[in-house]
């Protein structure tokens, strides 16, 4: 069996699990927990796609607010279903992707990690601040409906919001997967690598840079509807820098090089933060230190990790054997 | 609009202009000299206002010795971390800002459990206060503009006037040319680092008793650092000045008229409005 | 008519004026050669023909079409490619990678056919593939596809420097210093695929130092010093010409 076929099986194994959670565990704490991992996760993912061009936006908390502020409004306003809000939430997280990415996007480095900064504060202290008889203040939008039944099934407890974000994140996975392997993932991996050798071959690297922005905020957007319709209230602090912060953290911490790598970011460190969490409210500790060592140590996050394993077995072995001159 | 608020609009403006451009003035150092933005640089200021809370505030000692103490501690809390944490990220500018992003948070949490959360008063130094104008100036916050003054002549001449000043801009300009002149790289970078850190915990030390204190802090100030350093343009100390004066006079003029929450939304859209067009600031060069 | 012309072309950097009125054409089907002592501004040409800089006044017509100001990507669209003086490669991705991004822009894909893998994209992709084979063959590359571009020595690098620039299938192809630090066993290799490359029917400029590259292989020479152009002519005119020993020499000197 070769390493292809055996990570498939075992990608089965785990979904098979991961589906049939809800029937074995009556506790719904853990229910709870998974439901946000899998948030999470869709958020890191999404963030992922943005980094892919090689610049780091701090804005993903925001957009995953504009998406939730905004399906609350369309139903608890615009009286919608929560089926339509919920894909219009996602257009609504587009549409201000194209105005703050026309701008922002011919920014490099820090320049793009300050404006989105900027833009994602700016969002956040209006949602928090302004219209108050629309947006709620301060303590934001409470009272968020449910969404509405799919022929028998209604949405009472948890389990059904469970299926419903599992669905969601097998998309995410599939269609980030799938950007990865086609010619979609290639050039965006070459503008990364070497933007102007890549403009100098006739990509247009502004079309590729707004395409990646924003397809990773249309998934931050509706992991913020669906976020809105399951806890049943939005308020702006959920989705301050910290959180932003926290998304890059999932992200980088489990590496960038592949879809897998968010996916365990998300995992060890949500399991880090449970565990700190039995001490005390420590979470936030954990994902300031995680970024410090793994960008001081393991830049390639916890992808890069069987790598160097590999260089360092490989160089306690050659200790062992006296040095001779390479041919 | 009467004098009286005109003369508090600018008394304000220039008392928190003096903070910012202190705290401002620290980071464009840091980044200028070896390019590494500081996002930790908030908790500095946060540590200078703890340390004289309790020194002063608490304990009863001098408030200049305590503000002097503060300012020699956190500058050499700054060496530390730029020995341990930064070097090793020198000249990277992403790891560099990461790494940066989780010490503050790191430091931001750790304040929390040591410190706790609530908000800490301390008692005023410098007391009574002259009517001016019609209003009533008072002298704590008068001090603070003096102060800031000092520090700001100071640190001019120590740049212009010293070997080790003349350094670091030697480093600014060309890190490879000064090392090979034989000027120390890292020396430099602990000086610069320990300058950073003195101003950032004087701005603490000194808007402690005209606020007040508690372990975020931070969080605000550096945001506003980062705001005018890019107004001004990174690496430009002039420029921090400039940009420290911008801010905070529009942070004193918008809360008289628009209301406080309005000046931290004005300061990101002048933010992004200087990065769009004029990425290098009003001053700056690249 | 000129494939190229080149119109008073000024470029400024700041207070620096790198280009000051450059005038130069470049006829269909020549190799033509561009020297000059350092930082005369040769690079800057080539930036401002292929796109990465914005010229402050002057004009560039390619095959009567204007394209001064043009971003890179159209440039590229309209046939012309170039490389680079410090090898420009996709570091981390394999060869065969590094050819099938430059392969995009000819391959007539769309987003969507890219995103869902339709029959269309599934038989342009293999084309592109055999079209990748036949141009590593021809450049003697062939048999390291799936090794990283990085993992490549120097003289191959800015081989594949090359072949990558090919990939778009250019009309005029630039060349910034393609003999740089070479030994001469590359060298000669270098030349020969650049003479074959020109046998194909594409034009050819190419900035050089090494002289024996320049005199070996152009048609015709331009000399650039201080951003000006101070001669244009045959390869035994440039020779003969007081202003280009005097640029390069400061005195005379036989070559």
């Amino acid at each position: 069996m070769n390493r292809g076929m055996l990570a498939k099986l075992i990608g089965l194994l785990v979904l098979t699990v991961v589906f049939c959670v809800p029937v074995f565990t009556t506790d719904l704490y853990y229910v709870h927990t998974l439901i946000m991992v899998m948030y999470y996760i869709i958020l890191a993912l999404s963030l992922r796609v943005i980094m892919r061009i090689g610049d780091v936006s701090f804005a993903h908390a925001a957009f995953a607010a504009i998406g939730a502020y905004g399906s609350a409004l369309f139903v608890m306003k615009v009286n919608m279903p929560f089926w339509a809000a919920f894909p219009l939430a996602g257009v609504l997280a587009v549409l201000m992707a194209i105005i703050i990415g026309f701008p922002s996007l011919r920014l490099r480095g820090a320049y793009f990690f300050l404006v989105t900064f900027a833009f994602g504060q700016i969002i956040v202290i209006v949602l928090g601040g302004y219209w108050e008889n629309v947006f709620g203040g301060f303590t934001g939008l409470v009272g968020i409906p449910a969404p509405e039944a799919i022929g028998p099934w209604q949405f009472i407890g948890k389990t059904p919001y469970y299926y419903f974000i599992l669905a969601l994140t097998l998309i995410t996975i599939l269609v980030m997967w799938r950007i990865d392997r086609s010619r979609i993932g290639l050039i965006l991996k070459s503008i990364a690598e070497r933007d102007v050798l890549a403009h100098s071959l006739g990509i247009n690297i502004m079309r590729y840079r707004m395409l990646a922005f924003v397809v990773g905020c249309f998934f931050a957007g509706i992991a913020g509807s669906f976020y809105a319709h399951y806890v049943h209230m939005v308020s702006p602090e959920g989705f301050s820098f910290m959180h932003s912060i926290q998304i890059v953290a999932f992200c980088v911490v489990g590496g960038t090089a592949s879809v897998a790598g968010p996916i365990i970011g998300v995992g060890s460190l949500t399991a880090l933060s449970e565990i700190v969490r039995a001490q005390g409210p420590y979470e936030f500790i954990v994902y300031g230190i995680s970024l410090v060592v793994v960008f001081m140590f393991l830049p390639e996050g916890l992808l890069g990790l069987p790598k160097r394993m590999s260089g360092v077995v490989e160089k306690l072995s050659s200790l062992k054997r006296p040095t001779r001159l390479s041919v | 609009m009467d004098s009286s608020t005109a003369l508090q609009i600018v008394l304000n403006g220039l008392m928190l202009s003096s903070i910012y451009i202190l705290v401002a003035l620290g980071l464009t150092l840091v980044f200028g000299v070896m390019h590494i933005l500081n996002f930790a640089h908030g908790e500095m200021y946060m540590f200078g206002s703890f340390i004289v809370f309790y020194m002063y505030g608490e304990s009863g000692v001098n408030y200049f010795l305590a503000l002097l103490i503060a300012m020699v501690l956190v500058g050499l809390l700054a060496i530390v971390m730029e020995r341990i944490f930064y070097r090793r990220v020198r000249d990277k500018l992403m790891p560099g800002v990461m790494v940066a992003i989780g010490l503050s948070i790191a430091i931001q949490e750790f304040s929390r459990i040591g410190f706790g959360t609530g908000d800490r008063f301390m008692p005023t130094v410098f007391h009574g206060s002259i009517k001016l104008l019609g209003t009533t100036l008072t002298m704590e916050r008068l001090a603070v503009i003096i102060a800031g003054a000092i520090l700001l002549l100071a640190l001019y001449l120590f740049v212009t006037r010293t070997r080790m000043g003349k350094a670091m801009r030697a480093v600014e300009q060309d890190s490879t040319a000064a090392f090979l002149q034989g000027i120390s790289l890292n020396k430099t970078a602990a000086v610069c680092m320990f300058i950073g850190g003195a101003l950032a915990a004087a701005a603490g030390g000194l808007l402690g008793p005209v606020f007040y204190v508690y372990p975020y802090m931070g969080s605000p100030m550096i945001l506003k650092a980062f705001i005018i350093i890019i107004l001004g343009g990174i690496g430009s100390m002039p420029g921090a000045v400039l940009g420290g004066l911008v801010l905070g006079f529009t942070e004193s003029i918008s809360t008289v008229f628009l209301g406080a929450k309005a000046s931290l939304l004005i300061g990101f859209a002048m933010l992004i409005i200087i990065l769009l067009f004029r990425p290098k600031g009003l001053l700056g060069y690249e | 008519m000129p494939l190229l012309e080149i119109r008073k072309i000024t470029k400024d950097f700041g207070g620096l004026r790198a280009l000051d009125g450059v005038d130069l054409d470049v006829h269909q089907g020549e190799i033509l050669g561009v020297i000059g002592p350092n930082g005369a501004g040769k690079t800057t040409l080539f930036n401002v023909i292929s796109g990465i800089y914005k010229p402050q006044s002057g004009s560039i017509t390619f095959d009567g079409e204007p394209i001064t100001g043009l971003k890179p990507h159209k440039i590229a669209e309209s046939g012309i490619s170039r490389t680079f003086q410090a090898t420009t490669l996709f570091d981390n991705m394999t060869l065969k990678e590094n050819m099938l991004v430059g392969s995009n822009l000819r391959s007539g894909l769309r987003l969507w056919d890219m995103f869902l893998n339709t029959p269309k994209a599934r038989k342009t992709e293999a084309e592109l593939r055999s079209q990748i084979t036949d141009t590593l063959r021809f450049v003697g590359m062939n048999d390291f596809q799936d090794k990283n571009a990085c993992d490549f020595s120097y003289g191959y690098q800015r081989t594949i420097g090359l072949a990558v620039a090919l990939t778009t299938k250019p009309r005029l192809l630039l060349l910034d210093e393609p003999a740089c630090a070479l030994n001469p066993d590359r060298l000669l290799e270098v030349l020969n695929l650049i003479r074959r490359i020109h046998e194909s029917g594409i034009t050819v400029v190419l900035i050089e130092h090494n002289m024996r590259v320049i005199f070996g292989l152009c048609h015709r020479i331009a000399v650039i010093s201080y951003g000006v152009k101070i001669a244009e002519g045959t390869p035994q005119e440039i020779r003969d010409n007081e202003d280009v020993v005097q640029a390069y020499l400061g005195k005379r000197s036989a070559p």
